[in-house]
């Protein structure tokens, strides 16, 4: 019986059952969501043992499957969509099939998704152990008039390929037999990758060959059954556990110097180079496979996602998208008709009189204070988050999901790629910056997923001064809504400043360039449910978080207020907004812009309603506060994942160069006469 | 009951509790209603329970189509 080992390693133990052959081990191997542990239920019988993998809390179910008088110990591994390794339920299951151990290798896919399938299969059949295919799910294949010849498929393999459906048993005896007939017959089909992607693999197989020993003859026997060429693929994509095994077997060699001289000569990153070439591999082997069915894309749609993510078509795209999306839908509707239906009539109309008719019975003068007072919990915190955020990130959330639900995000990030790439990020970067727009303190802990040290600096960076988060960024559009001109300088000094600190930075934190790869989602029409579902779930969770720490805000200027705390700090802001010309309640905006970067704009949003500001004032102080330090909780965020010296770093930088931004925009304008 | 999630940025499904060792840090741990794609990282949201029900009221009533086959769409 095969179990897995302390050392995480599959060993042969004795047979199951009495008067019964026990052949061997069968590993069910696929991504998620295709089918394979109802599979895996099939096959085995109501009969699974589930026990951790060693060291991890990642489980691993194991069964018996019966084929005449024989017994197979089936092991059913977590799910995954390359042998490169992203999760530590991957990571699992690239050892348990690295280790070899397994008899046959069974690779369950989706037969309706055979193109986003094949890859991995490719990539088992480059191991050169005995492989079968499942061809799960094909009752629903069949339902979508999707067509495949499996013959052809088997042939281009070169390994038995079975239709199946898991839930009804159909087709289990075929695959049985099939698995019976695989064992002792390792994949013989070696495939065919171009662009350099397959010399280079076989120049790492060859160093190892030619090192002065035969490698094949030398290695550890589980080691061996596993094709050299595989472990060589996997390493050259940076796989640290295949460049481990290489290393191990041939420890006179020096990998990393083989590995980065082979990589070089290959065209872009390995890692996406070999992902590419097996993607397309995998296009060449289906061409005449499968015949397209009612659920199948039409082929516009894939020429229509390129378009996207290409620079010459991409950008006007993006330039319509967000003047539509946020100039538009966000700024004039939200920020526009949303905020003045709520404020002017709900609570100028109806409740600010009624809360102050309430609380004029009470005595206090200080007590009424606090709650409809300058800076009173219900007459400023509820109403700025009501009356003020609410309805903007409420029209910010619903174009976000819009454009999330379509899958045109991945395209952004391949479109903006190249331009991240020169100030040191990679379209991975993307993620954070697009999240940023809705909170950057969120954001700010998604930094964390990017590559490097440096590239989660810089983009930690770039959160702090040049992103706004959704609310300002829709009050600041609907203030400059007016003067187009305005709001163009307003997004020139923005993109100005990103790209420009950008620079700045990549060149004073030298380190490896980020590289990003990542397969495409297909385009769709956002569906209704899920666009209101998620506008509705992210509202929830914003207001929830948003009101407590603006009612928390009037409450402590409140008291700054009662005991003058708050009058020593303005005393500070104000000569620096003096020298930005703009009148001293500005210096209140900007105060109430570092308890909350959305409590500014708010603050900044009813200046400008009551006409305190001119065109010059507004723009300038749009510009500063964007710019400005980052709220107490994106503060408090970069202290926890970039450290305290950071975080005081990117705080006694920001500062100064928003006010000096602001300063010198000031003078610019004056001179130009604004 | 545990119900699987598909990133809305790069569309692969994960369970809620897959997105833990990404979440484990944030202060808002538990209390927020979004949990991180171990694959990509991104940040989805996650339906309340009220509404996860509402939904797959809805989701009986339509069309039985597994997540596959919506994902590809009505192109």
């Amino acid at each position: 019986m095969s179990v897995v080992a302390a050392d995480g390693t599959c060993h042969t133990a004795a047979p199951q059952s009495a008067g019964r052959a026990a052949a061997g081990a069968v590993l069910l191997v696929g991504a998620p969501n295709v089918g394979k542990s109802a599979l895996f239920n099939r096959l085995t019988g109501s009969y699974a043992a589930v026990s951790n993998y060693p060291g991890t809390s990642v489980e691993v179910a194991r069964g018996v499957m019966r084929t005449g008088d024989t017994t197979w110990d089936v092991l059913d591994t977590p799910g995954l969509y390359s042998l490169l390794p992203t999760t530590e339920e991957e990571r699992v299951t690239q050892r348990i099939v690295l280790d070899g151990a397994a008899d046959v290798l069974v690779h369950v896919i989706d037969a309706k998704n055979l193109e986003r399938m094949l890859p991995l299969t490719l990539q088992l059949v480059e191991l050169g152990r005995p492989l079968v295919v499942a061809l799960n799910m094909m009752d629903e294949a069949e339902r979508l008039d999707i067509r495949i010849d499996v013959p052809l498929l088997a042939r281009r393999l070169g390994v038995q390929v079975v239709p199946v459906v898991a839930v009804s048993g159909r087709g289990l005896d075929e695959l049985r037999q099939a698995v019976t007939a695989a064992e002792g017959h390792g994949a013989a089909v070696v495939p065919a990758y171009g662009n350099g992607a397959g010399q280079a693999v076989n120049r790492i197989a060859d160093a190892m060959d030619s090192g002065g020993v035969r490698l094949r003859d030398h290695v550890q026997a589980r080691i061996d059954r596993i094709d050299v060429r595989a472990l060589a693929a996997l390493a050259l994509q940076g796989d640290n556990e295949a460049r481990a095994r290489l290393q191990q077997v041939a420890p006179l060699l020096d990998m990393d110097h083989l590995i980065a001289g082979t990589a070089a000569q290959l065209d872009g990153p390995p890692a996406y180079r070999m992902a590419f070439e097996r993607r397309r591999a995998a296009q060449q082997m289906l061409d005449g496979v499968v015949a397209a069915g009612r659920g199948q894309r039409a082929p516009w749609v894939d020429g229509l996602g390129r378009l996207l993510a290409r620079p010459a078509t991409g950008l006007p795209v993006l330039a319509v998208v967000l003047y539509l999306g946020l100039y538009r839908f966000v700024g004039e509707f939200g920020a526009g008709f949303m905020v003045d239906a709520i404020e002017g009539i709900l609570f100028e109309n109806l409740l600010n009189p009624f809360f102050e008719s309430v609380f004029a019975f009470v005595p206090w003068e200080w007590l009424r204070a606090l709650f409809v007072g300058e800076f009173g919990v219900l007459t400023l915190g509820l109403r700025y988050a009501v009356a003020i955020i609410l309805p903007v990130v409420g029209a910010f959330f619903l174009f976000f999901s819009v454009l999330e639900d379509t899958g045109y995000f991945p395209r952004l990030a391949l479109l903006v790629d190249r331009a991240f790439k020169r100030i040191g990020l990679s379209g991975r970067a993307v993620i954070p910056m697009v999240l940023g727009f809705a909170c950057t303190t969120m954001a700010t802990m998604v930094t964390r997923t990017l590559e490097t040290r440096r590239e989660r600096l810089l983009a930690t960076v770039l959160l702090a001064l040049a992103v706004p988060c959704s609310a300002q960024l829709g009050v600041i559009i609907a203030i400059l809504a007016g003067a187009p001109a305005a709001l163009a300088v307003w997004t020139g000094v923005l993109v100005g400043s990103f790209l420009l600190v950008g620079l700045v930075t990549a060149r004073l934190m030298p380190g490896a360039p980020a590289t990003f790869h990542m397969e495409l989602p297909p385009l769709r029409l956002p569906r209704p449910g899920n666009v209101l579902t998620k506008t509705y779930t992210r509202m929830h969770w914003y207001f929830v978080e948003v009101l407590p720490l603006f009612l928390l805000a009037s409450v402590l200027l409140w008291i700054g207020d009662l005991t003058g705390g708050l009058g020593v700090v303005l005393s500070v802001l104000t000569p620096v907004v003096h020298a930005l010309e703009l009148p001293s309640d500005t210096a209140t905006v900007f105060l109430f812009g570092f308890f909350r970067r959305d409590y500014g704009a708010a603050g900044l949003f009813e200046m400008s309603q009551q006409g305190l500001l001119s065109l010059r004032q507004l723009t300038v102080a749009a510009v500063t506060l964007t710019l400005f330090v980052p709220c107490v909780a994106q503060f408090l965020m970069m202290m926890k994942e970039r450290g305290t010296r950071a975080a005081l770093a990117v705080a006694a930088f920001v500062t100064p160069f928003a006010f000096g931004t602001g300063w010198l925009l000031n003078i610019v304008l004056r001179t130009a006469g604004w | 009951m545990v119900t699987e999630s598909t990133c809305g940025f790069c569309r692969r499904p994960f369970m809620p509790d897959e997105a833990q060792p990404t979440c484990a840090a944030c202060p808002l741990r538990g209390s927020c209603l979004l949990v991180r794609c171990p694959h990509c990282g991104y940040e989805n949201p996650v339906s309340p329970p009220w509404l996860a029900r509402l939904q797959g009221w809805f989701h009986r009533s339509a069309v039985n189509t597994d997540a596959t086959t919506q994902e590809t769409g009505p192109w």
